[in-house]
């Protein structure tokens, strides 16, 4: 292990030989090296991105597995869809049956019969017809 | 390991497994979808019965190789942002970085961040990479010296703002 190794693996929490170390940090070159890890380490702290955001996690049941969450979220997404989406065709159909009844309510109705008036027949009702 | 504690190492590590990963991708809604992956794995019962400190390796290796397979099958090695594309400062520092990063053997890479921003100890992190303790330091003392080297000026300009030896997490 080199002076520099000692000053990095105590740097990292990890147990080094402390007379060792004392040799690493009482050489000039030592403490820069120590300085300098500590800044590359901040600066690799405060150029992560990432750092103020965090993973949208499922709220999975251990054990269950993967289809425990997609599957009932999605069914219950499918059926709200659904619902909400029915919900706004009838709405919408039901605007349009209103509408079509208002401007059939303003026309007469249709006839049922229609009686043919032509020249040289008697239309007039005899006896014991009907 | 049960379910608890499955769940307890999900919410202990989530942030530093998408940290990780989205240091290794370089892209944050990748990194965001691996890392349900690697928890989905570990839900899934996928886990093998392990001790704390192999469950953590585990975890951490199968984030890991989700990330190269997405490398893999995405072909990006590219930085992230183009070259040509003009940037503020503090990107400017942020692209410096990722690419000295990228600029570092891929395996001294996945050592150096799995110290520095996954917070593993060496052991871990050994146990991770399947490499020895020793290499382990070895490898993470040649990533700092390549850094330091890369990143002269940022680290230079970084020593006037205060500095601290954090605890580990």
């Amino acid at each position: 292990m080199t002076e520099y190794e000692i000053i990095s693996a105590f740097a990292d929490h990890e147990s080094v030989d402390p007379r060792r170390l004392g040799d690493a940090l009482s050489d000039e070159e030592g403490r820069r090296y120590l300085v300098e890890l500590l800044a590359l380490r901040a600066l690799i702290d405060e150029t992560d991105e990432t750092q103020a955001e965090s993973v949208s996690r499922p709220s999975f049941a251990p054990g269950r597995g993967k289809s425990a969450w997609p599957t009932w979220m999605g069914a219950v997404a499918a059926a709200l869809v659904l619902g909400l989406g029915s919900f706004a065709m009838g709405m919408q159909a039901g605007k349009q049956d209103a509408r079509v009844t208002a401007v059939a309510e303003q026309r007469p109705p249709e006839p049922q019969r229609v009686i043919e008036l032509r020249e040289g027949i008697e239309w007039h009702q005899g006896t014991g017809g009907n | 390991m049960d379910t608890t504690d499955v769940e307890a190492l999900f919410r202990a590590h989530e942030p530093r497994v998408f940290r990780f990963i989205s240091r290794l991708v370089g892209r944050a809604e990748s990194a965001r979808d691996l890392t349900q992956e690697v928890f989905v794995r570990v839900a899934a019962g996928r886990m093998p019965a392990l001790a704390d400190g192999e469950a953590l390796a585990w975890m951490y290796r199968v984030a890991r190789n989700l990330a190269l397979d997405h490398l893999r099958r995405t072909g990006r090695v590219t930085p992230v942002f183009p070259a040509e594309v003009p940037r503020p400062a503090a990107q400017d520092v942020r692209v410096e970085v990722q690419r000295a990063l990228e600029s570092l053997h891929e395996l001294d890479r996945h050592v150096f961040l799995l110290r520095e921003v996954a917070g593993l100890g060496y052991s871990e992190i050994a146990a991770t990479c399947e490499l020895t303790p020793d290499a382990v330091r070895s490898r993470i003392h040649r990533a700092r010296l390549h850094l330091r080297g890369q990143l002269a000026a940022p680290i230079s300009h970084r020593q006037h703002a205060p500095v601290t030896l954090k605890p580990r997490p």
